[in-house]
């Protein structure tokens, strides 16, 4: 639990640092963000943020009790150790260890919603941004 | 298919069809089917045209499970587990019923492959398909007689197996099994785990061919590109062969060079060599190779423009190779020009080489004159500068050496093509402008200069410590990544919002983790204002001035360097443009106006 909680600070000062990567998303986008244990264990709190959504709570904690229940797009989880090397990361743009640790497999990234719901609501340039528009086996 | 059936395989394995009316299995549109009947005639003919050539053929059954739905807006698992790529539809878990009817349904689809006259059937689980997804433990979490440990994970495939050998009787039976699966991250299969697997198939008796593949789609791992030496996953078929006893390893993955793939076989450590992009890029392979002509095979260059346009519900297309799926309207060979010519090709980048072979296959007289002391264009400059496998690109320009050697075309060295053409020339009758790109310099000057990125890659003009590079495109990514890989601090000025633009979906994340790991700063969706002493200012967020500091400022900005094209107007009968001349572009691009200008003279 401390650990979840922990993981929960770190997402949520990275998240602050980095409201630039999320402004092109549509109104109704809804990202989550998990600790590892939180996530295999579907037990904890999870948060959710609503990058431009003003009648909502900018990033709120919410119970976890499975990805079925979590009302988001898309999720990102990471295990405490690496969100303290993301969030002590000083190079240039956090933008660029997050787009490492994406690639280095250390955050992992799911998708909830279909291929036409990431389009409608903009995530196609947040997702190249970062490293997920062009990736699998066949394309690296 | 006629050019797949004559390529001189001995199995010939036919692309995957989805075994189910419902289309869950349907991995991609255009996907072959094999859920009723009505199809049989068709798959008939297909089973025909192998054997009139000689070879053994093999209908692969093909449900991609998770990748699977393309027309549905969902997919079917053996658990509901979200996927990882944004381009995949929603799980739903299946349930026991529709598990068995899906066994039923492979089982039917494989008595139809050999009711078409087929020798055999093979199931695949490669790359995350349907099979997959049991045997994994990442997308199978159930908790009934189809999930859990190893040997009820394996169940599905186990029931496949039966299903199948009791539908076709003695017929061959292929499964197609991951070695690896290269999901460690998402809690997938461990190789130990996948060679498990594989033994339980074997044990279960009726499997009469393993072959072995590596990775799933969504894999972060490159298992098949540039960047991956070939070879690299031949210690898999090792492991492998370990377990399959007498049944034999059919293996290809990352495996371009078919004199590797003779010493595994005979060293034991495979049975068969499986191949299938170098093949796209020279259908003729196996025969060249066969009568001694290895120098004249078309290399594949592990670009993955076949895959890339596939997996956007594109029909794939190759680099090398221009004819594949044109094969109708170019022929599957340069067909003898009606009228012999005496062809001047200006430039040796691949647009030209490509165009000269071609023209010379059909009788014509070819010369090439190269302004350079050495053949190759951008394609050697890059091929030298490669930061992946520069084996692949350098594998095209030796091609390109043979064939001109070959068909015994002219190349004229340090022959800078000039007004005097006529005079040198006189019995040309078309000129085939083949210049390329040339790098623009063209900036608001405020005190600063600007240097050619291409005489830089060239080591005419060598950079200083601090370097802004104008243009983050794939030749200033190129220029960028190599001189920050010599340590100098880089920065990339371009005007787009993201790096990369104009390069092939398959390699933009080689180049975004280049940038990212060598600390390449990147300026993105910056306006220059002018370049100064102290580097170059630019219009950048919030419409801000900002000053980025460097000693040395590179263009990359190509283009089309056509001048000949005036001079040559009205001295030649015939003139053509082709390649970055026109505009430029790409390898792929340049290859193939080559060669189609080259098919047409």
């Amino acid at each position: 639990m401390e650990l979840a909680k922990k993981a929960n600070g770190l997402w949520r000062s990275w998240i602050e640092d980095n409201m630039a990567l999320f402004a092109g998303l549509s109104s109704s986008a809804q990202i989550g963000f998990l600790a590892k244990d939180v996530f295999e264990n579907q037990g904890g709190s999870a948060l959710i943020l609503r990058p431009n959504q003003a009648a909502l709570p900018l990033i709120e904690e919410v119970g976890f009790t499975g990805f079925r229940k979590l009302p988001v797009d898309i999720i990102f989880v990471a295990p405490s150790a690496v969100l303290e090397s993301l969030s002590s990361d000083n190079a240039p743009g956090k933008e660029g260890s997050f787009y490492k640790l994406i690639r280095k497999r250390e955050i992992i990234f799911f998708t909830l919603a279909s291929p036409p719901e990431l389009e409608e609501k903009n995530y196609a340039d947040f997702l190249e941004s970062i490293g997920l528009g062009h990736i699998g086996t066949c394309a690296g | 298919m006629q050019v797949i059936a004559a390529t001189g395989c001995g199995i010939i394995t036919n692309q995957g069809a989805y075994p189910d009316p419902r289309g869950e299995g349907k991995a991609y549109y255009r996907q072959i089917a094999l859920y009723d009947d009505k199809f049989i005639p068709q798959f008939a003919k297909i089973a025909a045209l192998i054997h009139e050539n000689g070879g053994v053929a093999i209908q692969q059954i093909l449900h991609a499970g998770r990748y699977g739905g393309i027309d549905l807006g969902y997919c079917v698992q053996p658990s509901e587990i979200p996927q990882t790529l944004p381009h995949f539809r929603p799980p739903r878990e299946m349930s026991k019923a529709e598990i068995r009817l899906t066994v039923k349904e492979h089982a039917a689809a494989a008595r139809r492959s050999i009711q078409a006259g087929f020798d055999g059937v093979e199931v695949t689980s490669f790359m995350g398909y349907f099979m997959a997804n049991f045997l994994s433990k990442f997308t199978n979490k159930r908790t009934d007689e189809y999930g859990g440990p190893v040997e009820k994970r394996a169940r599905f495939m186990v029931e496949i197996i039966k299903e199948i050998k009791e539908a076709i009787g003695d017929r061959p039976l292929c499964l197609r099994l991951n070695g690896a699966e290269l999901m460690d991250e998402f809690g997938g299969n461990t190789e130990e785990e996948c060679l498990e697997m594989i033994r339980i198939a074997v044990e279960t008796g009726g499997v009469d061919m393993i072959s072995l593949v590596v990775g799933w789609q969504e894999s972060r791992i490159s298992s098949i590109g540039r960047d991956v030496k070939p070879g690299h996953w031949n210690y898999l078929a090792k492991n492998a062969k370990k377990v399959t006893g007498n049944v034999p390893i059919a293996f290809g993955v990352r495996l371009p060079d078919a004199a590797m793939a003779d010493e595994l076989i005979a060293g034991g450590v495979i049975d068969f060599f499986e191949i299938c992009r170098p093949l796209l890029a020279d259908p003729q392979r196996l025969h060249k190779y066969a009568a001694g002509r290895e120098a004249e095979i078309k290399p594949c260059i592990g670009c993955l423009l076949c895959l890339s346009r596939l997996f956007r519900d594109l029909p794939y297309l190759c680099t090398s190779n221009p004819v594949l799926g044109h094969e109708v309207e170019l022929g599957a060979e340069p067909e003898e020009a009606p009228l012999k010519k005496k062809v001047a090709v200006i430039g040796s980048g691949p647009a030209g080489l490509e165009c000269a072979i071609t023209a010379a296959q059909r009788g014509h007289a070819v010369i090439v004159l190269e302004k350079e002391d050495q053949i190759g264009g951008q394609l050697r400059l890059m091929a030298e500068h490669d930061l992946a496998n520069k084996e692949d690109l350098f594998d095209l320009l030796r091609y390109y050496r043979a064939m001109l050697g070959k068909l015994g075309v002219e190349v004229k060295l340090n022959a800078a093509v000039g007004p005097n053409f006529r005079k040198l020339y006189p019995d040309v009758d078309a000129v085939v402008l083949a210049t390329g790109a040339k790098i623009s310099t063209d900036y608001p000057l405020a005190g600063g200069q600007v240097a050619d990125g291409l005489d830089v890659l060239r080591g005419k003009t060598q950079a200083g410590e601090k370097v802004a590079v104008l243009g983050g495109g794939k030749v200033g990514l190129y220029i960028a990544e190599n001189l920050a890989g010599k340590g100098k601090q880089v920065m990339i000025i371009e005007s787009e919002q993201h790096l990369a633009g104009d390069v092939m979906p398959t390699a933009k994340w080689r180049h975004i983790s280049l940038v990212k790991n060598l600390g390449i700063e990147a300026f993105t969706g910056a306006r220059i204002k002018e370049i100064c002493e102290a580097g170059v200012l630019i219009i950048y967020k919030n419409n801000e001035t900002v000053l980025v500091e460097a000693d040395t400022v590179i263009s990359s900005r190509r283009d089309a360097d056509s001048s000949l094209l005036d001079t040559l107007e009205f001295a030649v009968d015939e003139l053509h443009c082709i390649g970055d001349a026109v505009k430029p572009r790409g390898l792929y691009q340049a290859i193939h106006e080559g060669y189609r200008l080259g098919a047409k003279l």
